[in-house]
């Protein structure tokens, strides 16, 4: 009975580790993109399935999409034919200032210098899903810096005074002349 | 008899770094301009902070220094070589404000890096930085090319007198008009109507590309800026192979070879003597050593069987050779690749291309295109002296905007100037070998570090040791100001410390 | 400065065309060596 019990209790904590730690069963292994870069004479030509978050601009060309996925700091460009974009992937938020970009998953032929594509290091998506969508940003003024900033122009006004405060002063006197020269125009 | 430095030569410095670096606080209005446009909130409220703080510290300069007196060749050294300084800290805090530097120093390398145009940068999470700080990172390049104290001059922040002395300390020695402070207006006029017409292609290529209209535009106005300033930023941490456009390829090719020229050049040809075009020396020195490293790195690239589209041989190899050598350093290969599959052969090319350089009084680095025309013919002359009959008077000629009969104390200062890059480039490879980094890969980053190129193999990191970073830094700035700025500096600190009894009032 | 404007035109389009040609000579030393591997 015990034994039973113990076997079950492993089957359950090693089910939420899939939950709880987002691993996902390796029916394609996700190969992360530092690796593909590394050894790309490896992986040159092969299939691989990559997850990155979409960043910066969807390029749409003629015959397909440009995707730039960065995945742990590396960035790479998923090139997606248009039968396969046009297939139902909705990009819903593409990552950079404000906001986090849709998390994608890729399974594709990764090329160490592709020759449809200028002779660059890319990935040609066969499949391609979101796996996590992204999010705008909560960007919060900082009330620290808005007061810093404040004060920082307040003295700044100082400064500007006590520098051009002779000038102008002999403006309107008419006799100091050896400080002319060092208004700003 | 060594010079006795005053209380009034440090007015003198103190006042003109002011004027540098409220000239670099107007500049930071831009992006400031650029975070309100986007509604990048946060982002304008770092600018606005900086602006304020940059404009204070350079009243407070100005305050302190208060002169009427005009430097001198010596003054405008130190002011060259500490307004950079300055400028690169205080360039630095809305880089740190942005929270995507691991450090102040971090900060502070990528402000020297944008200023000296090389290009390496530590900042992290590239692909999620504020528009604003991405306009400034471009912007820092673009004035950083020109000079920044020939920005000063040509908005009037500075008198003309004793102006072309800064300018000489800056690096910008020519003269192309009579008059200094027209000299400065012709660099801008010629970097403007660039502009303008680079970003104008660049919009629409990168428009046909695929990016909405005003994305576009910002594209191509920070890669025109990158390319032309031959500084080699890109807005996102793929560099230029973000855009997987051959246009972009071809486009900034151009601009960077552009950029490289002479600003002699540019005013030379604008002028009406087009003929300059081939004629000049630098242009000719060019394109033999770009032609020789890039049949180096494309034979040796081929036989190694690395690329094998002929294309590819074009659009990676020889990208990389004239970004190497204009010293831009935009790429579209990724850092380790240089390692992993170029290789020596490859890297050897490049590290070549990037210690000769560019040419004299432009926004490229490296030993530049005019000493090497100028060592080259010394060494001829050299030959000839000894295959020529005794009594012979032997005379070599170059051509420079006009022709130029080669001396001896032209060689020797060219080579002496070569030997300082050589010995510039040894140390960081050096330094860089002594933290366990093989020497060819160590050889390869500080050249570029030293030549203001830009590429890298994968050595510059946020996570290396500061000493590494402090070490860099100084390479980019001696590289730049082309070492006299940085010696005077130097000299003139050992000089107060040594001779602290000849100080007069 | 007599033809000012249209010698900066021209001008610009000299170093245009300087800067392309040496672009192009990329892709004519990429023919040759892609040639001379390939015999």
């Amino acid at each position: 009975m015990k034994r039973i019990y113990s076997i079950l209790l492993l089957l359950i904590l090693f089910i939420s580790a899939f939950f709880f730690l987002n691993i996902k069963p390796a029916f394609g292994k996700i190969v992360s993109l530092q690796e593909l870069i590394e050894n790309s004479k490896t992986y040159d030509g092969k299939t691989v399935t990559c997850r990155g978050e979409v960043i910066g601009d969807i390029m749409v060309r003629k015959d397909g999409v440009w995707i730039n996925i960065e995945d742990n700091g590396v960035a790479m460009g998923v090139f997606v034919p248009n039968e396969i974009y046009d297939s139902g992937i909705n990009i819903k938020y593409t990552g950079g200032y404000k906001a986090q970009g849709d998390i994608v998953q890729v399974e594709g032929v990764f090329n160490r210098t592709c020759g449809e594509h200028n002779g660059e290091m890319d990935i040609h998506a066969l499949k391609i899903s979101v796996v996590q969508e992204g999010h705008p940003y909560d960007l919060k003024i900082s009330k620290n810096r808005v007061i810093m900033a404040v004060l920082m122009i307040f003295v700044l006004s100082i400064l500007m005074y006590i520098y051009h405060r002779p000038s102008l002063k002999s403006k309107n006197n008419n006799k100091d002349n050896h400080n002319n020269h060092l208004t700003l125009n | 008899m060594v010079r006795p430095f005053s209380l009034d030569d440090l007015k003198i410095v103190i006042f003109y770094t002011g004027k540098v670096i409220i000239t670099v606080g107007l500049i930071m209005l831009i992006p400031l301009f650029v975070g309100l446009a986007f509604a990048e909130w946060p982002a304008a409220v770092d600018f606005l902070l900086s602006v304020a703080l940059t404009l204070s510290v350079g009243y407070i300069f100005l305050i302190v220094g208060k002169t009427d007196k005009i430097p001198k060749l010596f003054h405008s050294m130190l002011i060259a070589s500490i307004s950079w300084l300055v400028a690169m800290v205080l360039s630095g805090v809305p880089y740190y404000l942005s929270g995507h530097m691991a450090s102040f120093l971090d900060a502070c390398f990528d402000t020297m890096s944008g200023y000296t145009t090389t290009g390496l940068c530590m900042i992290r999470d590239l692909d999620h930085i504020s528009i604003a700080l991405n306009t400034w990172r471009h912007l820092i390049t673009y004035t950083g090319g020109q000079g920044i104290i020939v920005l000063a001059l040509t908005f009037l922040i500075i008198p003309t007198s004793g102006a072309y002395k800064m300018m000489v300390g800056e690096g910008k020695d020519e003269h192309l008009q009579p008059n200094v402070r027209n000299t400065a207006i012709q660099i801008w006029k010629i970097s403007l109507i660039y502009l303008i017409i680079g970003t104008l292609v660049l919009s629409i290529a990168g428009y046909l590309s695929g990016i909405k209209p005003v994305m576009a535009f910002m594209n191509g106005l920070w890669i025109f800026m990158s390319a032309w300033s031959t500084g080699g930023f890109a807005p996102y941490s793929q560099n230029i192979l973000y855009y997987h456009s051959l246009a972009f390829y071809v486009i900034t090719l151009i601009i960077s070879i552009l950029g490289s020229f002479n600003f002699a050049l540019h005013n030379a040809i604008w002028s009406g003597n087009r003929k300059e075009a081939w004629k000049n020396i630098e242009v000719r020195s060019f394109v033999t050593t770009l032609s020789i490293t890039s049949i180096i790195a494309i034979a040796g690239l081929a036989y190694k069987k690395v690329y094998t589209n002929i294309l590819s041989f074009f659009t990676i190899v020889f990208y990389q050779v004239v970004s190497a050598h204009t010293t831009t350093g935009l790429s579209n290969i990724y850092s380790v690749t240089f390692v992993k599959e170029w290789g020596d052969v490859g890297m050897t090319a490049i590290i070549l291309a990037m210690a000769i350089g560019g040419s004299a009084a432009s926004t490229a680095g490296g030993f530049k295109g005019i000493r090497m025309g100028i060592v080259f013919k010394g060494l001829i002359h050299e030959v000839k002296k000894v295959l020529y009959p005794e009594q012979a008077v032997v005379s070599t000629k170059i051509h420079h905007i006009k022709d130029m009969v080669l001396d001896d104390s032209m060689v020797k200062n060219a080579a002496l100037i070569m030997v300082f890059y050589v010995f510039t480039y040894m140390l960081g490879a050096v330094v860089d070998t002594a933290y366990g980094h093989p020497f060819i890969q160590s050889l390869f980053e500080s050249v570029s570090l030293a030549s203001n190129s830009g590429l890298s193999c994968g050595i510059t990191n946020y996570t290396n040791p500061a000493l590494m970073k402090i070490v860099g830094i100084f390479q980019m700035w001696a590289g730049r100001l082309e070492f006299m700025a940085v010696f005077v500096l130097f000299g003139s600190i050992i000089m107060l410390i040594f001779g602290k009894r000849n100080i007069a009032k | 400065m007599k033809n000012n404007k249209l010698d900066t035109f021209l001008g610009i389009i000299t170093e245009i065309l300087l800067a392309s040609a040496i672009t192009a000579l990329g892709l004519v030393i990429s023919a040759i060596i892609f040639k001379v591997i390939s015999w």
